[in-house]
């Protein structure tokens, strides 16, 4: 037999029957290769387990102690810089309403009524610039255009509509 | 159930003493391996506890139906791989510091039943830790489970998370180069003996 075979029962590690073990320690008086695996397997196997010095798990409660110590003062300090934090938003957020509380109610009401209107107004007035341009471009642009616009927007929802319901029967199928 | 498993279910409930139970059990076997991957007992304590604190930390993560002692001797062993990893230049200085002899020298103890044994046996083991140390940091974690712990090679795959045939071709790479180690220290020492015997679980 060659020589990778009795390596390869080495080095796999290999349950051997009592004929094999026979051939294998005889090759091992002539090959020194083998010789020093088979000296270093029984080297590992016969290596003793190293034990901890006495109080290990004392120590360990000791550790834990001190690292929930510091995760507890991790949690405080994250609580205050959060809430910190909330309350610069808040702040920031409060700040262009402090003026108004300085008002009195007579001339809250009344800037809250000019507001209102002052709000109407700009819809009002984008509304009607919003029918103008519409008018114009009625009279520019012609009638197979509107077509062609309205047909690609009908065949884009149709499109999407039946892809939408492809993903469903998919998502049903993998589940 | 047995025993670990009330501790285990415990300590998954928040109960201290129980998870004090399992490091009380469970400390030889993942100190040694730190010790194993680690060289130095100071190193080895340190990455021990830490592997608790870890596996105390993950313990709503540990499925049941795993063994614990796999799982917690993953951690270890995961933890050990990442400091190696982490200090592998300073490592490569100490050893070639190692090199001068500036290592303190462990005397034999005079006391012993048989100094000169025990003398011999001290330096084998010396041996053995200097063959480790050779090694890759993942392929030094997969002989220690392989030597110390009897793991599989399935075992061994899925604590280090490797294929069964990655683990077999580096504990094959390892053992060559453990072999080549010790031959290289001493042709003669390591001669044909009957191991200690059990593993470390």
């Amino acid at each position: 037999m060659v020589h990778q075979h009795y390596e390869q029962w080495l080095l796999n590690d290999e349950r051997l029957t009592l004929e094999q073990e026979r051939d294998l320690r005889i090759h091992l008086r002539s090959c020194p290769d083998c010789a020093a695996l088979a000296r270093a397997n029984l080297a590992l196997r016969a290596a003793p387990v190293v034990a901890p010095s006495q109080g290990f798990a004392l120590r360990f409660q000791e550790r834990l102690a001190a690292q929930r110590k510091i995760q507890r003062r991790r949690s405080v300090i994250g609580i205050f810089l959060l809430g910190l934090a909330g309350m610069g938003a808040l702040t920031l957020v409060l700040l262009p309403f402090l003026p108004y509380l300085t008002l009195e109610p007579e001339q809250l009401f009344t800037l809250w009524v000019s507001n209102l209107v002052y709000i109407a107004i700009v819809i009002r007035t984008m509304s009607a610039v919003g029918l103008t341009l519409l008018n114009v471009a009625g009279a520019f642009i012609p009638d197979y255009a509107w077509i062609v616009a309205l047909a690609l927007f009908f065949g884009l929802s149709f499109g999407l509509k039946a892809s939408a319901r492809r993903v469903g029967q998919f998502a049903k199928s993998a589940a | 159930m047995n025993d670990e498993q009330t501790w285990i279910l415990q300590a998954q409930q928040g109960n201290d003493e129980a998870f004090t139970r399992l490091v009380e059990h469970y400390q030889t076997p993942v100190f040694n391996l730190c010790y194993r991957m680690l060289g130095e007992p100071e190193l080895a304590e340190d990455a021990a506890q830490e592997s608790f604190l870890r596996a105390y930390q993950n313990l709503s993560r540990y499925d049941r139906q795993r063994p614990f002692a796999t799982w917690l001797l993953s951690i270890a062993a995961h933890h050990c791989i990442d400091r190696l990893r982490r200090r592998r230049f300073v490592i490569f200085s100490l050893d070639s510091e190692r090199e001068d002899d500036d290592r303190p020298t462990e005397l034999p103890d005079m006391d012993a039943i048989n100094p000169e044994q025990e003398a011999i046996r001290r330096e084998e083991q010396e041996g053995i830790q200097a063959a480790l140390r050779g090694l890759d940091a993942t392929d030094r974690a997969a002989i220690v489970l392989r030597y110390w712990y009897d793991f599989s090679e399935v075992e061994i795959a899925g604590s280090l998370n490797l294929t069964v045939s990655a683990v077999k071709s580096r504990l094959h790479r390892a053992r060559k180069s453990v072999a080549r180690l010790l031959t290289a220290q001493s042709p003669e020492t390591y001669v044909e003996r009957m191991p200690y015997g059990s593993p470390a679980l």
